[in-house]
This record gives structure tokens, sequence and C-alpha cells, in this order.
């Protein structure tokens, strides 16, 4: 910064050392409000030294000081912070992606028969089936309980109440059915199916809710019915189990094209949306500090 | 892509650095130093705003979308050019009557609690 003719050497080398100071700022932070931040130093100084003289200008430096020791480690976090939560979510969208093609492989492994090498009908996959179908199933459910949170994290704000709650519904079971499916890998028992089950269908609710919310909205650069087509099919499938259920008296069994139609719809709903979540070109300036 | 903007009330509660701030926008555009000015003048001096606050609090009121920064520069021959002007956009005015609304509520129940009746 130039020096002014006729201005105070005070107020010369306190605009000097305060320049200096300036890098204790991000470089992004200094580069974009530096300058101005200069010119409003030395108008604070210019005001001290004609109001109370020199010593103005000291308690001028001592809050100044306090100030930018507070303002720069603020700085510094929210950095952090932004940073982070961006590659979360970014790696959200890879889970989501992960998480779908995992839950249709999970279930194509659980529709193999039970191995038995003394059976000529069991063939040698699946062998290899019965093994992968227990911890396919706990990745697929992590994998979309992180693909949850991340969607939440990156369309929350914006997603309007009822977006929001469904949208935290999503997560909350998400990381519930996670839990679930891992306790029923360890121990296959009833309370274990239950907390899985449960939260498998309220994960899938909350997407297919939020779904709703967003073709409302249209939060998403492209493809907004994404949302709902990777969340609509397990609840409807659930229902219509259901209302089959109370007809006959008994849980009735699906045909497997409909649960082949379901996991591959819901499949393909989920890398979308994954693929969109972490490509999103919007993700930086969507999400919305808090200030 | 339909631009979104966050619902006001998302924003509030407001730090009294950003309300003051919107605040001292509320009747026209202004340069940082001007509105620490002004920030000073409407809490009788009890708010005093270093740089990095001011502008940690602009940096992140312009993300949010409450302000926007102006193109209008000064004239170099009566202030620098390097001066940046600010305004409150749409969502600031809405934001800024709606916290202006909770706290006139608030201030209504500490008159009804009688919290500001004697000298204490």
């Amino acid at each position: 910064m130039e020096r002014i003719p006729n201005e105070p050497r005070s107020l010369t080398v306190s605009t000097r050392l305060y320049e200096v100071l300036l890098v204790v700022y991000p470089s992004e932070f200094r580069q974009a409000y530096g300058g101005p931040m200069l010119l409003f130093f030395r108008d604070c100084c210019r005001r001290a030294l004609s109001e109370s003289g020199a010593a103005g200008l000291l308690a001028l430096w001592a809050r100044t000081m306090l100030d930018t020791v507070q303002t720069a480690i603020e700085e510094h976090s929210q950095r952090g912070v932004d940073m982070s939560r961006e590659k979360f979510i970014k790696l959200s969208g890879w889970a989501l992606m992960l998480g779908g093609l995992a839950l249709s492989l999970g279930w194509l492994a659980g529709t193999r028969p039970e191995y038995n090498r003394f059976n000529a009908a069991s063939l040698p996959i699946d062998r290899y089936a019965n093994a992968v179908e227990g911890p396919l199933s706990v990745m697929a459910m992590s994998l979309l309980a992180v693909g949850m949170i991340g969607l939440f994290l990156h369309y929350g704000r914006l997603a309007g109440s009822f977006g929001r709650v469904s949208l935290g519904l999503g997560a909350i079971s998400g990381v519930i059915g996670a839990v679930g499916s891992a306790g029923l890998a360890i121990l296959d028992s009833e309370p274990w199916w239950s907390i899985f089950f449960t939260g498998m269908l309220l994960e899938f609710l909350g997407l297919a809710l939020f779904g709703l919310a967003n073709l409302r909205r249209r939060m998403m650069p492209d493809w907004n019915g994404l949302p709902l087509l990777a969340g609509i099919w397990f609840p409807s499938y659930v229902l219509a189990s259901l209302i089959l259920e109370a007809g006959s008296g008994s849980w009735v069994q699906l045909p497997m094209l409909v649960d082949l139609s379901m996991f591959l719809l819901t499949t393909a709903g989920l890398v979308g949306l994954g693929y969109l979540l972490q490509s999103d070109p919007q993700l930086a300036d969507a999400s919305v500090p808090a200030i | 892509m339909t631009s979104t903007s966050p619902e006001p009330e998302t924003l509030l509660p407001m730090t009294p650095a950003v309300f003051n701030i919107l605040l001292a926008l509320a009747d026209g555009e202004k340069h940082g130093y001007a509105i620490m000015l002004e920030v000073e003048e409407i809490t009788h001096g009890t708010v005093k705003m270093g740089p990095g606050t001011l502008y940690g609090s602009i940096k992140r009121m312009l993300s949010s979308g409450l302000i926007e920064e102006t193109d209008e520069r000064p004239d170099p021959d009566l202030d620098d050019e390097r001066r940046r002007y600010y305004k409150l956009s749409g969502l600031g005015q809405r934001a800024l009557r709606l916290e202006a609304e909770r706290l006139e509520q608030q201030v209504s129940v500490a008159r009804l609690k009688h919290v500001l009746e004697g000298g204490g």
C-alpha cells in the first residue's frame, strides 16, 4: 500500500505491519479480502490517531491482534470443515453406487439354494454365493447408510422441512439397518432380522419421501426423479406383500421376477443418484455454510 | 438446474455480528469501514468489529446469499477504488425481518415477565 503524502509515520508503519500480519489467514481468504481489510485497518488507524493519538492507536492494535488470532483460527478451521464435508459428500456418492450394486449382488447370492455337496442339484457357485451373502448384505447396508448421510448433508438445508425430515429418517434408519445387518451376519436370529428389515424399510421410505420433495423443488442438476426411483420399490414391495398376506392369511412369496425387477430398479436408481451426488458441480455452492 | 436459495428461516438465529451487519446495510449499500461505523453507532459503541470479524462474516454472508457485492466502484479521485461495496439481497432482507421479529418476540416475553422493570 502506497504512503500518502503528509500521512503520520505511525499510520504508515501500522498499515505495513498489518499487511504482514495478514499472512496468518488462509491464502484464498487473503486474496479475496486482504486488500479491503488493509483499507479498513488504515481507516481505523486514522480515526484512532485523530481521536486519541498514540494511546488510541495502541488500543486499536490490541483489539486487532485479538481479532486476528480469533478469526485466523476460525478461517483455517472453517476451510478444513468445508473441505472434509465436500470430500465426504463426494465419497458418499460412490458409497451409494457401490451400495446399490452390493444390494443386488447380495440378493442374487441369497437366491441361490443352500449349498450341499451331497446334493446333485447344488452348483459349485452356490458354495461361494452362500458364503458372500452375509458380507455383501452388511457392505450394502453400511455403504447405503453413508450415502444417505451424504444426501442429508448435501440436500438437507435445501430440501424444505418435509424433505429434510425424510432424509433424516432415511439416514438414521440406514445406520440402524447397517447395524441390524451386521448383527444378523454374526447372530442369525429374529431380533437382528427385525432390526435389519425395519431399518432397510424406513431407509428406502425416507429416500422415496425425499424423492417426492425433490420432484417439487428440483434440487439436482438433472434426473430429479432418481431419488424416488431408488426409494419407491422396496416399500412398495413390502406393502404389496402385506396386502397379499392380509388377503390370504399367510405370507405370500412374490415371483422371483418381481424380486429381480425391484432390486434392479432400486440399484439403477441408487447408482444414478450416487453418480449425480459425487459429480454435482454445485457441490460447493449448494452447501450453505453456517453464519 | 433451477437455482435454489435456502429458506430464510434456516439462517436463524443469527450471530450478533451478522445481524448488525445486515442492519447496517438495511438503508443502503456500504463498504466495510462504513458498515463498522454504522454498527458502532447502532450498538452505542458496545460492538467494535475488527477487520477479521467483519470480513469473515461478510465472506459467509456472501456464500449464504444474505448480501451481494455491488458492481459500483468509487471515483478514484474521491476514494480508494479497491473498496468493495455490499448490499442486502432479497434473502437478506427477508432473513433480517424474520430475525428482528424473533428478537421482538423475545423482548415481548421479557416485558411480560417484568424483566425490564426496575434497575436491578
